[in-house]
This record gives structure tokens, sequence and C-alpha cells, in this order.
């Protein structure tokens, strides 16, 4: 097992494409927004290693029954652990517990914030090396292996990308991924045989401040709450009409006020502008990035300013 | 566990890749400053007493208090002046056995893991130390800081302890009161030698828990609880990855009926015109 561990080093990661596909050589998988976890469990104990290849075992207690409910010697199971927040898989809920350290906190917030283990690969079993099997054959000892319980789910396989892609848009969801037939596990993005799409998700955002580029407002700084508090969470520079920019920069600094009203930047910062926030937007990103802000924000409209909608789920 | 730093052990001529990692941590509960009328965490500032103000990073220099208010700075070229023998090794200086080194000396403990390609020679230090029942002593460099360290074996992991040189130990000479021992009793000694047999057991240290914390940690679970009825933004999560599943395949499959019901039509009516002509 240790040398599988040290073997492999990496975990199989699927490559961006701009648009979902239909294709008999593949299967697809709803793409899980979380965080990437490879559970190992060896002699009845369970350890988690992440994408970055640290050690995730103490954020996630619960992950220790694993070894108990499968009943083997030996796996290495790959799969996402996924929070929900209303209903729907929340990355800044999962981030909460993968960065909470301390053993009191976190006994703490695992019961406000319980967590669903996807599991979608398995490359190890009892001794036997399971990388160079056909994904199919990895799936079909998956299927033997896992049995859907309250925090372990088995990642459902679908024969067509767009229909499926069409409902996870719809609801609001992450993306897929579509898994060539036939192919090995392949660590890193050295390969051709798991491909991901996604969707553009929208966030309610409130109007926070702005950076000048000469006169002309450069870009939007955008805030939305959590906990009943005002988080920056990143800038927008795209997305505005050159109408839209121009009034924005003759009426924005008239606005403008010295206290900063995010509590995570300070008001001194270097070239923000604050104003109160009081201007509602929908802003649609690609994705959420670790340090939570959103990747790729766009400006799609001004909204009527309700602080419940600019809220964070 | 978080990688502190990667470097390697220097052993003679061989030099094994490691990882280190911080083996113990403290867990006492800490606690935040808060303004109490707002709430809002209290942040420390660089000020500056003589100017009042606040001081950037930039400002601030490096000086060293030789006489009460006086001051020589020291730059960063001086600290670059002095002399660095590699960064990131472990040198091995000597082999002792434990019982030579007094517990005084140790600070503070990591454990050191083998990276790819040293686990051969990494195993191979673990037996000989095991066979020979010595500790290898070592002078560690991380980045500017120098320091004396004790590796031994445990479990077949290497660990190292810090330990200070000798002139970081102070004199047990400067206790205030001196050492007295004034005249003892031999029904004395008798009766502090066999209390103390009625104590001896084997050290378990699993016996043994921090009750204070425990104590201050109910408190803060208690009052957390209390918090969550008012703050509702802090009650678990009631839905579920089933529902989510079951509303998705619920969709997938409206989508493809349309789709199929779609593909349908142009083939109906292409058959219509057939029977039509």
């Amino acid at each position: 097992m240790d040398s599988f561990l040290k073997d492999i080093v990496k975990v199989m990661e699927p490559i961006l494409l701009p648009e979902p596909f239909d294709s008999e050589e593949f299967f697809f998988q709803v793409k899980w927004d979380g965080v990437r976890m490879l559970a190992v469990i060896n002699d009845g104990k369970v350890r988690l290693i992440n994408k970055h290849w640290r050690d995730k075992t103490a954020q996630y207690p619960e992950m220790q029954q694993l070894a108990e409910h499968l009943k083997v010697k030996s796996a290495v199971l790959d799969g996402e652990v996924v929070v929900l927040k209303d209903g729907k898989p929340s990355f800044p809920s999962v981030m909460s517990r993968d960065q909470t350290s301390n053993t009191q906190n976190i006994k703490y917030i695992q019961n406000i914030l319980p967590i669903n283990y996807m599991v979608f690969d398995l490359l190890y079993l009892n001794g036997k090396d399971l990388r160079y099997e056909a994904i199919e054959t990895r799936q079909s000892y998956l299927d033997d292996l896992v049995f859907n319980r309250n925090y372990l789910h088995r990642v459902e396989s679908f024969p067509n990308g767009k229909s499926l892609f069409a409902s996870v848009e719809a609801m609001g969801m992450e993306g897929i991924v579509a898994k060539k037939k036939g192919t090995p596990y392949t660590p890193g993005k050295h390969h051709n045989d798991w491909l991901k799409v996604k969707c553009r998700r929208t966030q309610l955002c409130l109007l926070g401040g702005y950076t000048l580029r000469g006169n002309l407002i450069n870009s939007l700084l955008l805030g939305a709450f959590r906990n009943d508090k005002l988080i920056y969470i990143g800038r927008a520079a795209t997305g505005l009409t050159s109408a839209q920019q121009e009034f924005l920069s003759t009426q924005l600094p008239l606005l403008q006020v010295q206290e900063s009203p995010f509590v995570n930047i300070p008001s001194r910062k270097k070239g923000y502008y604050f104003v109160k926030p009081q201007i509602g937007m929908r802003v649609d990103f690609l994705e959420w990035t670790e340090d939570m802000s959103l990747r790729h924000p766009v400006i799609k409209e001004f909204i009527d300013f309700n602080p419940k909608d600019c809220t964070i789920l | 566990m978080k990688v502190l730093w990667k470097g390697a052990i220097s052993f003679g001529l061989v030099n094994i890749p490691i990882s280190m990692y911080v083996a113990t941590e403290n867990k006492d509960i800490k606690f935040n400053y808060l303004h109490k009328e707002c709430m809002s965490p209290v942040k420390y500032q660089k000020f500056c007493s003589r100017c009042e103000k606040e001081v950037k990073s930039d400002e601030i220099v490096r000086g060293y208090e030789y006489q009460k208010g006086n001051y020589v700075v020291i730059n960063q070229e001086d600290f670059e002046r002095i002399p660095q023998e590699n960064t990131k090794t472990v040198d091995i200086l000597d082999f002792v056995s434990l019982s030579q080194v007094d517990p005084i000396y140790f600070d503070k403990t990591y454990y050191l893991e083998p990276s790819a390609g040293g686990e051969k020679a990494y195993s191979l230090i673990v037996e000989a130390m095991q066979k020979t029942g010595k500790i290898a002593i070592a002078k560690i460099y991380i980045r500017t800081k120098q320091s004396l360290a004790a590796i031994r074996v445990k479990d077949n992991v290497l660990i190292m302890e810090t330990i200070f040189y000798p002139d970081e130990i102070r004199s047990p000479a400067s206790l205030s009161q001196g050492l007295d021992p004034g005249k003892l009793h031999d029904n004395e000694i008798k009766m502090a030698v066999s209390l103390i047999e009625n104590l001896s057991t084997d050290f378990d240290p699993s016996r043994y828990e921090d009750t204070y914390r425990q104590a201050l940690w109910e408190i803060i679970e208690a009052r957390i609880a209390g918090q969550e009825i008012v703050t509702p933004i802090q009650t678990a999560e009631k839905g579920n990855v089933v529902d989510l599943m079951e509303a998705l395949k619920a969709s997938v499959k409206l989508a493809e009926e349309n789709r199929k019901s779609t593909a349908k039509k142009p083939g109906g009516t292409r058959k219509k015109a057939k029977t039509g002509s």
C-alpha cells in the first residue's frame, strides 16, 4: 500500500472542454462541487489525502466509518467530499470544513456542515493495484463495494452528456465529467480520457467599491453576505457596457466612503475605493477559488438590492 | 500533517532526502480579543512610539539594543554576510546513548519521513540505529537558523528533537533560595521512599488529561449551543444527496423524452408525406 501511494502521488484530473457532447465511447457523471479526496483504507484505519497530496484525515472524522462499512482489508477510493447548503453542493461550505483544524472546532462544525463522500473510482483493492484495469472493471468492483449510506454515495453514470449537462446547469450545479470507456487511471492531466464541462454559475453580489484606470472605472469590488457579514469575493472587470462604465465613473465617486464595507479588506488598501453597499448585481462566474473568491466573474445586470439575496450559499 | 520543510540528512557520504513534520501540538484553547462595543476582532498595529503614527513594513529596520535606549541597526546585508553552510540539511555529527542526554536539553519534536529516492538509505539508518541502540546528534540548518538536534528511532520512524546548546540551559545554582538540605531523619526518608513505591506504576500517558481545558471547552460548547438559537444561519443542513440525485434523474429523463419526441416529429411528417403522395 505504501509503495502504491508513493507511486501515484497525483489524482487523475479531467481536462476542460468548452461544450458538452454525446458519444458512445464515453459515459457521463455529475461533477460534484467539493474537495477531491482519496480515501486510503488499511487495517481498519482510513487516511484521507487531497489533490495537493496533503493529509486531511483529521478534518473529516466521519470518514473513519468507511473502514467498517466497506469490510475490506485495504482499498483506495477516489471521490469528492461535498457539503450541501439549501440542498445544493456548496464549495464555500466545504471549504469551511476543510480549513477547520482545531479538534474541538471540527467536532462542532461536523454537526452543522455534515459531509457526503461522492465516490467515483477505485484504485486499489485488497492488495491489488487496479489503476491499469479498464474504467468499467473498476466501476464494477466499486458497485460491489460501495452501498449508499447517509454520508457515502456512489457517483452514478449517464449515457448522454448533453441532457445531463442541461439538467445539471438548470439545477445550478458545477458541471459534468465525461469518462472514456476502456481507459486506465492516469494520474495528472496528460491524457484525454476524462473531460469536464463546467456550467457558469450565478452569485448575487453587492457593489462595495471600485478600482480606477485613469478617470474610468476599471473594476467593481464584489461582496456577498456570509453569517451576516459582507465578504469581499473578488472584482469584476468584464460585463459592463461602455455607457454603464462612463455612468458609473461619474456616479460612484459621489458615493465614496472612507471605511471599507468588507470585513476582509482593510480601509487603507491601496488603489481600492469604497462605496456604501447599496447596489445589487447579478454576476456570472466559473467557480469558487480555494481562497473564496469568484473565478472569471462577469457582471450580467444590476438588480433591485435585497441583502438577503446577496448571500453566499 | 503539514510538511514543515523538505531537506536532507547528511550522514557520511550518504544524503537522505526527507520531509519534516511537527510531531506535537499544543491544544490550549485560544481566544481572540474583541472590541466589546461591536464584537470585531482587535487588530495590532505597528506604531511608532515617537512619531505617534502607524509604520508600514518598509519603514521598519532591525535594531539591537546594546544599552538601554541605544540601538545599532543590523540590516539585511549584514545578515547575508554571515557565511551559511548548506541550508535545509541535517548534518549528523556523532552517535551517543540516549541515557546520556538529560531531558532538560529537549526542545521541540519533529518526525522525519523519507522523500522519493531516500527510502532505502532511510531504512538502513533506522535499522543500524536500532541495532546499536544509539541516537544521533546532528546540526540542522533551516534558513538562517542553526540548531542542535538528537535523532532517535521510534516505531521505525526517525524522530528529531531539537536540543538546546549548553549555554542556553540555566544553571540551578541561580535558584534564589539555594539548596540547603538540613538534617534528614532515617524515618523521614523511609516514609518518603515507601510513599514513592506505593505510587509507582508503568507510565501510561492516556491516564492523564487536561481537566482545565475540558472544563473550559464545556463552557464554550454550551455558549455555542445557546447561540445557535439566535443565529439561524448556523442550523444544520436538511437537504440530502439522495433527494438531489432523484431531482436530477427526473430532469434528465424529461430532457431525453423531450429530445426523443422532437426527434420523432420530423420522422413522423416524412411518413405522412410519403403516404400522402
